[in-house]
C-alpha cells in the first residue's frame, strides 16, 4: 500500500476517534458531559501518540523487537515518584506533586542510564542496565505499596493499571508540550535513525554520531514516557504493539514511521479509553482502567502480528 | 595535483603494551585499486577503520579532502530491510545515484523486494557492496568484500570496482586472496608487525621473499605470464 495513502487513512482514523469519543457513553446528549469528555479524549490522544513514538524509538535504539517505553525503567521510576505522592498524601501538598516528583525520578533515571551507557555498553548493555533499574524501582514500588495506608490502596491500584481520568485540559497540555518538543528533536534525527536501525557500524561509517543519537533518543523517549506515566499511569502494550503493527506496511523509514506511529497510537488509545468508559458490566458503566483494555485488545493483536511475521521468515 | 586519502605516522593501540599500528604511513590515490594484504591480526582492518576515522587517532594523521565510504568486515544488519531499502539508505548520502543501474551492474536487480534474511551469503555481500557504492564516494574502503563470494562473483565484483576506479574513485580493499590481488591491484600494501613493510605494484610485492617473511615456507610464488601466482607449498 502506498505509504502516503496509509498515512492519510491513519490520520482519518486518529481524528475520527477524538471527534467521536465525546459522543459515546452514558448521557450522550448532554453538552456538559460531552465537554467533560473532550479533555479526557485529548489526553488519551496525546498520550497514545507519545507512547507509540517512545516505543518506536526504544525498538530502534536498542535494536530489539521486544523493547517498549517501559523497558529501561523510566516508567517504573516515574511511577514510583507519582506513587509515593499518592500513597502518602502528606507529601502531595499540591495536585502537581505526583507528576513533578515522577518527572524528577524519570529524569534522574535517564541521567543514570546515559552515565552508565557512556562506557561503551552498546544497546545490549544499556538494555541490561535498564532492566535492572526496572526491577529496582519495581521493588521500591512494592515497598511503598506495602507501607501505604489501606484506604489509599484502591486509588493506587487503579492508577497502577493505567487510567485516563481527567476533566481538565492541563494534563493534556503537559503531555502535548513535552511531545511537541521531543517530536521536533526526533524528527530532525530521522535520517540518522534510519541508518542506525540498519546497522550501527555502517551508521558510524556514514557519519552518524551513534553515542549522541543514543543519548538524544534515550532522553526524548524517556521524557515522552515520563510525561504520560505521570499523568495516566503505566498504560501497557501501545509502545510495543503500534510499531510492530505498522512495520510490515511502512518498513523502517522513520520519515513515515514517526507520524504513522503517532497517528495509530493516539487513535488506538482514544478508542480504548472510549471503550473502557462505555462498556457496561452487569448493566452499569464500569470505567475499567484503560491499561487493561489496551492489554486485552493489544495482546491478541500483537500475537497475530508475531505469528504472521514468523510465517514469512525462513527458519 | 591528484586527490588522495593519506595517513601519516599513524599509531593506534587498544593497550599501551600492544600497538596495532605503529608509525604507519599510507596513501590511497584517486582512481587506483589498492589492496591491503597481510596475515591475520596484522592490523589491516584497523588501518581501514583509522582511514574511515572511526577509531580515535590524532587529528593530524589522516587527511582526506572528500567523503570516504567504508564497508566493515562483519556487520549485523537488521534482516527485515529489503534490498532496495538497503541501497536507498546508501543513496541517501549522495545525489542522483542511479540505483537501478547499480543493481543491474551487481546483478541484484531481481532481488529488489527480498529482505536480507531471504538472501544467500553471497547475494547479501553484493547488496552491501552496492549500498556502499550508492554513496558515490571519492574514496571507498572495503574490508574483505569478496569473502562470501564464489570465484565468478569475485571476478565480477573486482571488474566492477575497476570500472569505478576508471571514473576516478580510489578504492582500498582488505583481501586474503593473493591471486585476486595479483590480478586486479594497481598497488598492494603489505602489512606486517603493525606497519606497512612493502608497497608497490603486484610484481614488486608478491615475491617469495615477502611471503616467506609473512607465512614462512607454507606458500610459494610462481609466475603466469608475468603475473605472480601464489600456491600452497608441497609438504
Amino acid at each position: 500500500m502506498n505509504k502516503l495513502l496509509l498515512l492519510a487513512l491513519l490520520a482519518a482514523f486518529s481524528i475520527a476517534t477524538i471527534w467521536m469519543a465525546p459522543h459515546f457513553g452514558a448521557a450522550e446528549y448532554s453538552e456538559q458531559i460531552r465537554a467533560l469528555r473532550l479533555p479526557r479524549a485529548t489526553l488519551a490522544w496525546f498520550s497514545g501518540g507519545a507512547l507509540a513514538v517512545a516505543g518506536l524509538l526504544m525498538q530502534t535504539l536498542l535494536r530489539n523487537d521486544l523493547a517498549t517505553p517501559f523497558t529501561l525503567g523510566v516508567a517504573s521510576s516515574a511511577s514510583f515518584g507519582a506513587f509515593v505522592c499518592f500513597a502518602f498524601p502528606a507529601i502531595a501538598a499540591t495536585i502537581w506533586a505526583p507528576p513533578l516528583l515522577g518527572f524528577i525520578c524519570a529524569i534522574a533515571t535517564i541521567a543514570l542510564i546515559i552515565k552508565l551507557g557512556s562506557s561503551n555498553l552498546g544497546p545490549n548493555g544499556i538494555l541490561l542496565v535498564g532492566i535492572t533499574i526496572n526491577f529496582v524501582f519495581g521493588a521500591a514500588l512494592m515497598i511503598v505499596r506495602h507501607l501505604a495506608p489501606p484506604y489509599r490502596m484502591t486509588k493506587l491500584e487503579h492508577w497502577l493499571m493505567g487510567s485516563i481520568e481527567t476533566s481538565s485540559y492541563e494534563p493534556a497540555w503537559v503531555v502535548a508540550t513535552v511531545a511537541l518538543l521531543c517530536l521536533t528533536i526526533i524528527w530532525m534525527k530521522r535520517h540518522d535513525l534510519d541508518q542506525y536501525s540498519f546497522d550501527i557500524k555502517v551508521a558510524q561509517a556514514r557519519g552518524v554520531n551513534v553515542t549522541k543519537l543514543m543519548n538524544v533518543g534515550l532522553i526524548t523517549s524517556g521524557l515522552l514516557t515520563a510525561a504520560v506515566v505521570t499523568q495516566c499511569g503505566p498504560i501497557a502494550f501501545i509502545g510495543l504493539l503500534v510499531p510492530h503493527a505498522l512495520r510490515p506496511f511502512i518498513g523502517h523509514s522513520h520519515k513515515y514511521m514517526l507520524p504513522a506511529c503517532w497517528l495509530l497510537g493516539s487513535g488506538f488509545l482514544v478508542f480504548a479509553d472510549t471503550l473502557s468508559r462505555s462498556l457496561l458490566v452487569f448493566g452499569r458503566s464500569s470505567d475499567i482502567p484503560v491499561g487493561i483494555i489496551t492489554a486485552l485488545v493489544g495482546g491478541p493483536a500483537f500475537l497475530l502480528i508475531v505469528l504472521r511475521k514468523s510465517k514469512k521468515t525462513p527458519h | 595535483m591528484r586527490m588522495s586519502l593519506r595517513a601519516e605516522h599513524l599509531c593506534f593501540a587498544y593497550t599501551a603494551e600492544q600497538p596495532i599500528l605503529n608509525n604507519l604511513s599510507f596513501e590511497l590515490q584517486a582512481g587506483e585499486l589498492h589492496f591491503i594484504v597481510g596475515a591475520n591480526g596484522s592490523g589491516k582492518s584497523t588501518l581501514l577503520q583509522c582511514l574511515a576515522q572511526l577509531l580515535p587517532v590524532a587529528a593530524n594523521t589522516v587527511f582526506s579532502e572528500s567523503r570516504v565510504a567504508y564497508l566493515p568486515q562483519t556487520i549485523a544488519p537488521c534482516q527485515d530491510f529489503s534490498v532496495l531499502q538497503v541501497i536507498e539508505l546508501g543513496a541517501q548520502l549522495a545525489e542522483g545515484c542511479d540505483i537501478k543501474g547499480l543493481m543491474g551492474q551487481l546483478k541484484i536487480d531481481h532481488l529488489a523486494q527480498r529482505t536480507l534474511s531471504q538472501l544467500s551469503g553471497g547475494e547479501r555481500q553484493r547488496v552491501l557492496v552496492a549500498a556502499v557504492l550508492a554513496e558515490q564516494p571519492k574514496f571507498l574502503l572495503l574490508d574483505e568484500p569478496s569473502s562470501s563470494l564464489d570465484i565468478h562473483h569475485q571476478v565480477e565484483l573486482f571488474r566492477l570496482l575497476k570500472t569505478f576506479c576508471s571514473k576516478g574513485v580510489g578504492i582500498a580493499v582488505v583481501c586474503h586472496d593473493w591471486n585476486i590481488a595479483s590480478r586486479y591491484a594497481d598497488r598492494i600494501s603489505l602489512v606486517h608487525n603493525s606497519t606497512i613493510i612493502k608497497c608497490g605494484k603486484p610484481q614488486e610485492v608478491i615475491t617469495s621473499e615477502n611471503l616467506q617473511q609473512l607465512f614462512g615456507s607454507s606458500v610459494v610464488v610462481t609466475r603466469l605470464q608475468q603475473t605472480p601466482v601464489v600456491m600452497p607449498a608441497h609438504e
